[in-house]
């Protein structure tokens, strides 16, 4: 896989304060990228210097092999968490117009507004404009604007924010689509949900400071702790537990979560529990959410 | 920069401009409402000419003369003008009386000291009409009267006529180009304070109308929060630099329109397009003001786009923005200097300023009063803080962007400036 972003070792001030420090990541082509922090973190920063409107102080950053975003600005849609559209338009007339701002001709530009549309689910809504929307179908019209010159990469910040579950799973199914379609997209997000539903890898910041980043599965694997949770069919667990091994949490009936020993692979345990007996329903290793690690993260790091 | 994306930015500036409601207002009733004025005040003129006619058939036409000093020649006084006939009156209170009682339009007093201190007393009716036409009709007869009173039988009358008569001077100047000697024509005199009068105007009337249509956009897309996705697109000094052109030529188009519909009104007014002949300026005038024009509006839209993009909302945009146009109108408020000593050193200093170039340079340029190397040099200076400033302005106009709705000190200002 080709690198669409490549992001080495890049540093931004506001003043003494470091917006960003040392950040250094790759997103590869056709994969979502996720960047999670808490709000101040400096994502909206990268975000602003991925899609050029500040620059870094230092380090480099390559978009599509470009190294200037002048360069490649039409093959770029960016969805700002800070959105709007002009309010009394007609919506067919502010798609074509940022459809030519990134370098379509006014007949292809009007033609992508008809396919965008379509793709969104608003194509009737053509000659509206955004103030009688709502805020689920201006969403839509904005990720539409985002994608009407059909770009290769895509930047979404906070894309689902504010949105009832129907439209938020909409939105969803249009970034899969333009998943399956080979499009690169980057999104960042609060909904952890939705980064382990969606997403490949993710980059998390905090305090302009890269603190986690990986493939999701990994990372959450990674958080896991070797915790084994088992389903059985009496109320409690019967003892005795093989050596080393200890009761991480029993509150609930029928459940169990048990902490091996260092050494001890998950399959010994299991083993050693058939042969005394014991009727297990179910057996897995504890995988935290991407939540779960993300607010222990933030906790730790104050 | 892209070129291409400046056009279309300045294409949607354009035709999002001319299509506002209050553009086509303001494009269309202005000279409608001028239309209207001036009707109304011709023909308030006229009946106030009409009025001021019927006053003068009504009034009553002797003056009333009391000589103490035994110096005036008395048949003279009673002949009086052509307007006016004279009685004479043995006491002052007698006189007095005949102004209460209005047998008489004046009483005039000439005290025994008179040839000593020249002061009369002339004793009038309640004022009418402003201060400044008080007693004016009976000061122009008067003293022509006194004059020939005081003189007849005592030198020749063409002397006396001479006297009374004020002597027609008829000036010559000198013209610097031609260096001949030529009597002054009053309508080209009027067109040498008019021209860059009403250029000066139009340039206000510009600026003010087209940085109010720029801040409205800019406060608009602000407030739309569409901002962000622009600036994805297009970089900020093509943003700005498209606004730019697209307002100055919805400007232009609405200036063009107005000097259409004046200059047929004007035509109209006066019925005879000769009379305009010597108003017509010199074409490179014309092209020194058409270059001062378009670079003092760019100079001004842009800075006003810069500094007027921090408020917060279109009014205080505009109450920011307010304050530059005091330095555009400096150099009207000097207009006596600049006509006057046009290569004075107040016109020669304010000409170089970019803020005051645009009008102090064609003011100068219209008398005269500026050298080639001058208007060369002013008008570099005016271009090169053109883009001084559209560069400034559009790093202020990003930074107002990216902070939204809040109002930075100016140390904040500085550091983000050095940020973005």
């Amino acid at each position: 896989m080709t690198s669409i972003v490549e992001i080495d070792h890049v540093f931004k001030m506001y003043g003494a304060q470091a917006a960003l420090s040392d950040i250094t990541l790759q997103i590869q082509s056709g994969e979502i990228f996720a960047l999670l922090g808490p709000n101040g973190a400096g994502k909206t920063t990268l975000l602003r210097i991925l899609t050029g409107i500040l620059l870094p102080d230092s380090g480099t950053v390559r978009i599509l092999g470009a190294s200037s975003m002048g360069e490649v600005r039409h093959q770029v849609g960016y969805l700002p968490e800070e959105r709007g559209l002009y309010r009394r338009q007609p919506i067919g007339d502010i798609l074509a117009y940022l459809g030519e701002l990134k370098g379509l001709s006014a007949k292809q530009a009007r033609e992508r507004v008809r396919i965008v549309l379509e793709q969104v689910g608003m194509l009737a809504h053509v000659a509206s404009t955004p103030e009688a929307l709502s805020k689920g179908m201006a969403q839509r019209i904005q990720i539409a604007a985002a994608l009407i010159h059909d770009p290769p990469f895509l930047i979404l910040d906070e894309p689902f924010s504010g949105l009832d579950p129907v439209s938020s799973r909409q939105l969803q199914e249009i970034v899969t689509n333009e998943k399956q379609r080979g499009r690169t997209i980057l999104l960042s997000t609060h909904q952890m949900d939705t980064v382990e539903r969606l997403c490949d890898r993710l980059l998390m910041l905090h305090r302009g400071k890269t603190v986690l980043s990986g493939i999701v599965s990994e990372v959450r694997a990674c958080f896991g702790e070797g915790v084994l949770r088992i389903e059985h069919g009496t109320e409690r667990l019967p003892g005795p537990l093989p050596p080393g091994v200890r009761i991480r949490d029993a509150s609930l009936p029928f459940v169990t979560e048990l902490l091996p020993p260092n050494g001890l692979a998950p399959r010994e345990i299991l083993s050693a529990l058939l042969t005394q007996g014991v009727d297990i329903r179910a057996f897995a290793p504890v995988i935290p959410s991407l939540e779960e690690i993300f607010v222990r993260i933030v906790g730790e790091k104050g | 920069m892209d070129w291409r994306r400046i056009r279309v930015i300045a294409r949607r500036e354009f035709w999002t401009t001319v299509r506002r409601r209050e553009f086509l207002l303001v494009t269309l009733g202005l000279p409608v409402l001028y239309f209207l004025i001036g009707v109304g005040v011709a023909l308030a003129t006229a009946s106030a000419v009409v009025s001021a006619e019927r006053q003068d058939r009504q009034q009553v036409k002797i003056i009333g003369w009391r000589d103490q000093s035994g110096l005036l020649d008395r048949a003279v006084l009673e002949k009086g003008d052509e307007t006016v006939k004279g009685r004479v009156f043995p006491g002052t209170e007698r006189g007095q009386q005949a102004v209460r009682q209005g047998q008489i339009r004046a009483f005039v007093d000439i005290p025994p000291d008179f040839l000593k201190t020249g002061e009369v007393a002339v004793y009038l009716p309640p004022v009418r009409g402003s201060i400044f036409s008080e007693g004016r009709n009976s000061d122009t007869s008067l003293v022509p009267t006194i004059r020939r009173a005081l003189l007849k039988g005592r030198v020749p009358e063409a002397i006396v006529k001479r006297v009374t008569a004020a002597p027609d001077l008829q000036r010559f100047h000198l013209n610097s180009r031609t260096k001949a000697f030529e009597a002054p024509d009053p309508l080209r005199s009027l067109s040498r304070f008019a021209v860059p009068y009403v250029f000066s105007l139009l340039l206000i009337v510009a600026v003010l109308f087209s940085s109010s249509y720029l801040l409205h956009g800019i406060v608009e897309e602000k407030e739309n929060r569409i901002m962000e996705v622009l600036l994805s697109s297009a970089s900020h000094e093509e943003l700005l630099l498209g606004k730019l052109i697209g307002l100055g030529g919805a400007g232009m188009a609405q200036f063009g329109l107005w000097i259409v519909t004046g200059s047929v009104g004007g035509l109209a007014a006066l019925q005879v397009a000769r009379q305009l002949a010597p108003f017509a300026i010199s074409p490179g005038t014309a092209l020194v003001g058409l270059l001062l024009f378009l670079l003092g509006f760019a100079l001004y839209a842009a800075l006003m786009a810069g500094i007027g993009s921090f408020g917060t909302s279109w009014r205080e945009s505009q109450q920011i923005s307010g304050v530059l146009v005091l330095f555009l109108v400096i150099p009207l408020m000097l207009l006596p200097v600049f006509l006057e000593s046009p290569d004075g050193l107040v016109p020669r200093i304010l000409s170089f300023v970019p803020l005051t170039a645009p009008i102090a340079l064609m003011l100068r340029v219209a008398v005269g009063g500026a050298s080639p190397g001058e208007v060369l040099l002013s008008c570099m200076l005016l271009a090169i803080s053109v883009v001084v400033t559209v560069r400034l302005s559009a790093r202020l106009f990003r930074l107002s962007l990216l902070l939204y709705g809040q109002r930075p000190s100016v140390t904040e200002i500085i550091r983000w400036l050095r940020a973005v």
